[in-house]
């Protein structure tokens, strides 16, 4: 059993890259006594619990703005992952807001006992004690948002890194460790914070040190594909934990006929093309398939070939990540495929790729910015391919009278978000059909 | 008849001797002879030259500039560019895994593809046949698919061969070495001076011959002149972190034969005839027959020498179906051109490895289940 302890506190230019792989392991140590590593976050969480929930926020409001302001190494080295999507997130008035939800309406419960009128009592909420993360490295980012809650709502937090892209969330909390921010009678320090977090790696067949991350857990947090979640459930827990899912999901969107003005088409594309490049599609909510209904003033055809323009409009704004070699076959692949059997756009290099084709159904995910263009006779079609826990979001452009009642069909039918056309992309509250802060809580009570 | 002249004066030649220039001129005039027959013949090749913004122009095409397939694209589509009762065989990869390609040979495919390997494979082993003893199971003894897969690719290799034996026998579905009758043959050979080859995939000959000898501190010699020849990558090995040097020095020790004398196949079933061969750790040359361009994995534009990239091969040969310019799965670099250090002239090259088939790389992998 081997469990790596990775320093919260690493400056990435240290690194030759941000991957878990064996040389970088090699400079880090090993945990001798895991469970007292989890009993002195714990100790560390002592701190976070007797801070008001809202210093918390307001530590992290500063620290956004620091990040914004204070040219760290960090925004120029991460923009291409979404460090500017964390910069927006740890904003107060988001977290705020997804707390307050998470909390009945009210974030001082964190803090003490509050009367709750009509129940006739007053209720409390408490960390659940340790939370392990356990990352998947598509999207580095979702990591941080996932231990952000976890700090928010007062628990220790583990996180096991996962090894691509793992250097990435302890770099970001190096950040957070130089950060203080002074509020008159008393200052709160990044660190101070950060001892109630352990980050961790260890192999996915270590079933050992897997076993120990789980017995260890009060939640079980498991972001990931298919396997690595089912994995994660498949280890012993003690009684009583709890377990939260992100698993794999695929998102896609829908253009109504007529639903837009025609002025109004390189925008809607543009909004499209950019929730496709987002963490170059690898998020459960990045859109792969695109339906777009028969009859209206643009052609499905047409939408496709402005889809491709804005790709490439978007390219300027979001330069891609370099692509391995298995996504630059793959990339040629698909393109190859379908200069068979439907129309193809693409850059020249393997930035990104639209593909028209008449087929049915929803695409095989191909990532690296590649969209499927296809057309629909009726909007009541894409509701026949949707499926229960296996579709997020919905990116949705039809007309303002059939919103409701379509949203409706699809939510019922299993897709958990239904959003305009560029912002798909947006990491909002309820995720995944929940509320995930409601789960890392538990509710006591005064009467 | 006339378009195929070209192809014809580049098959005569010898694989590795062509200067620079020459071969530039003659390999030009056969590619664009494949490329108008297969467009004039292949109407979903003609199209999808098109489609890629393609004009066939003599003299003017740079070698680059030739659109290429995706090996995969064999896997999902039967392309054909001549009629129906020109072809004579079906030919499937000996994927043992996954979706097989499928080619469709005609005569003057299969024709061009043996004068193609024999002459490469002449050059390298020599034109004298000889016994060629096959680590690997009987073909006709087993019915296990993964061994009938490999038959396939054996078979053109036994062209050079006299007579012809195999030595792994099936235990409770796994491969094992017969040594006593290994042992017997090479002895056999070694009283008659009998120069041999050992045949077999590099998987097989390192996991169940090479590996198993050592441990058993068993060493054998062949006779002078004897020659190992393995075909089938590394990525079995690689995984288990078996270095190339170790590879060459533990076959080297095993079977008492210089390092020169260790040769490594490398060919795809989409260009069935054309092999690359390396001498124990040197880079493989590319013949006469055919031409390589690394393609950078960003921009798919051709990269500088020694920058890695995939493997494009661009060939004449295939007649019956459009693999004349094909993008493979694995990832290369140009080493070197011109004389190499054998003295055989053509692009020098090296396999780094394969692009690695993607597992479950982001959230939308769910719907593989729900479409493959």
């Amino acid at each position: 059993m081997t469990i790596y302890n990775i320093p919260n506190k690493l400056d990435l230019k240290d690194y030759p890259n941000w991957h878990l792989d064996s040389v970088n392991l090699s400079k880090f140590s090993k945990i001798s006594d895991y469970t007292t590593s989890v009993r002195q976050i714990g100790e560390g969480a002592q701190y976070l619990q007797n801070l008001a929930v809202e210093d918390i926020l307001n530590f992290f409001d500063s620290f956004s703005a620091y990040l914004l302001t204070s040219r760290s190494y960090l925004l120029e080295l991460l923009s291409n992952i979404g460090i500017g999507f964390i910069i927006n997130f740890l904003k107060k008035t988001n977290l705020e807001s997804i707390l307050k939800v998470s909390l009945n309406g009210n974030i001082h419960f964190l803090d003490s006992f509050i009367e709750v009128p009509g129940l006739e009592k007053k209720i409390i909420a408490y960390p659940r004690g340790v939370i392990t993360h356990w990352l998947a490295g598509n999207v580095p980012v979702l990591g941080m948002i996932s231990l952000i809650q976890g700090i928010i709502s007062k628990n220790a937090n583990v996180v096991k890194l996962s090894r691509e892209n793992g250097l990435v969330l302890p770099a970001i909390s190096g950040e957070i460790a130089k950060f203080k921010i002074d509020l008159g009678k008393k200052t709160i320090k990044g660190e101070d914070i950060l001892n109630s977090c352990l980050f961790v790696y260890c192999e996915k067949d270590d079933t050992d040190a897997q076993k120990m991350l789980s017995v260890n857990s009060d939640v079980r947090v498991a972001w990931g594909g298919k396997e690595a979640v089912e994995n994660v459930m498949s280890l012993p827990r003690k009684y009583g934990t709890d377990d939260v899912v992100f698993g794999p999901k695929y998102s896609f969107a829908l253009i109504g006929r007529n639903s837009y003005n025609h002025e109004e088409l390189d925008s809607l594309a543009y909004r499209l093309a950019m929730d496709a490049s987002f963490f170059e599609q690898q998020g459960c909510n990045s859109p792969h398939t695109v339906f777009v209904e028969k009859g209206g003033a643009v052609s499905p055809q047409g939408f496709a070939k402005a889809l491709a323009g804005a790709m490439d409009n978007v390219l300027k704004r979001i330069p891609k990540n370099p692509v391995s070699a298995d996504e630059a076959y793959t990339v040629v692949n698909i393109r190859s495929e379908y200069s068979f059997m439907g129309q193809v756009f693409s850059s020249k290099g393997t930035e990104w790729t639209v593909i028209f084709s008449e087929e049915k159904g929803l695409a095989k995910a191909c990532y690296s910015r590649t969209l499927f263009v296809r057309p629909i006779e009726d909007k009541s079609e894409c509701i026949e391919y949707i499926e229960h826990k296996k579709h997020q979001t919905l990116g949705m452009c039809i007309n303002e009278s059939e919103k409701i009642s379509f949203a409706k069909e699809a939510t019922k039918k299993g897709i958990e978000r239904v959003t305009e056309i560029g912002k798909m992309s947006s990491y909002d509250y309820p995720w995944d059909g929940m509320f995930p802060i409601n789960r890392f809580v538990r509710w006591a009570s005064l009467q | 008849m006339n378009k195929l002249n070209s192809i014809d004066t580049l098959l005569i030649q010898q694989p590795f001797e062509l200067d620079i220039n020459e071969k530039s001129r003659l390999f030009s005039d056969a590619i664009y002879d494949a490329f108008a027959h297969h467009m004039e013949n292949n109407e979903l090749f003609n199209n999808y030259c098109q489609n890629k913004g393609f004009r066939l122009e003599r003299n003017t095409v740079n070698l680059a500039d030739y659109p290429y397939l995706p090996v995969n694209i064999f896997k999902n589509k039967r392309l054909t560019s001549v009629p129906n009762d020109k072809i004579k065989a079906i030919l499937n990869s000996s994927a043992t895994t996954g979706i097989p390609s499928t080619i469709v040979l005609d005569t003057i495919t299969s024709k061009r593809q043996t004068i193609a390997s024999a002459k490469v494979m002449a050059d390298y082993l020599g034109d004298k046949r000889r016994p060629f003893l096959i680590l690997d199971g009987d073909p006709f003894e087993s019915n296990m698919s993964e061994i009938s897969a490999r038959s396939a690719a054996t078979r053109g290799f036994l062209i050079l061969a006299s007579r012809q034996e195999y030595f792994l026998k099936k235990e409770n579905q796994n491969l094992t070495l017969d040594i006593k009758k290994l042992k017997d043959s090479i002895k056999s050979y070694e009283d008659t001076e009998q120069e041999i080859c050992i045949f077999g995939f590099t998987y097989l000959l390192y996991q169940h011959v090479v590996k198993v000898l050592k441990e058993g501190g068993l060493s054998l010699q062949l006779p002078k002149n004897s020659k190992i020849a393995h075909i089938g990558g590394w990525k079995k090995l690689e995984s288990q972190k078996v270095t190339k040097e170790q590879f060459l020095k533990d076959i080297s020790d095993v079977f008492g034969v210089e390092v020169s004398n260790i040769f490594d196949f490398y060919g795809f079933t989409e260009q069935m005839g054309l092999v690359y061969v390396s001498i124990g750790d040197k880079p493989k040359t590319v013949p006469v027959y055919s031409e390589i361009i690394i393609r950078d994995f960003q921009s798919l534009e051709p990269v500088e020498d020694g920058e890695q990239g995939l493997i494009q091969i661009l060939t004449p040969l295939p007649h019956s179906y459009p693999g004349i310019s094909v993008l493979t799965e694995d990832v290369g670099r140009v080493t070197g051109r011109g004389k190499d250090q054998t003295g055989r002239i053509g692009t020098q090259f090296e396999i780094i490895g394969r692009a690695k088939k993607a597992e479950a790389r982001g959230c939308g992998d769910i719907m593989s289940e729900l479409v493959v």
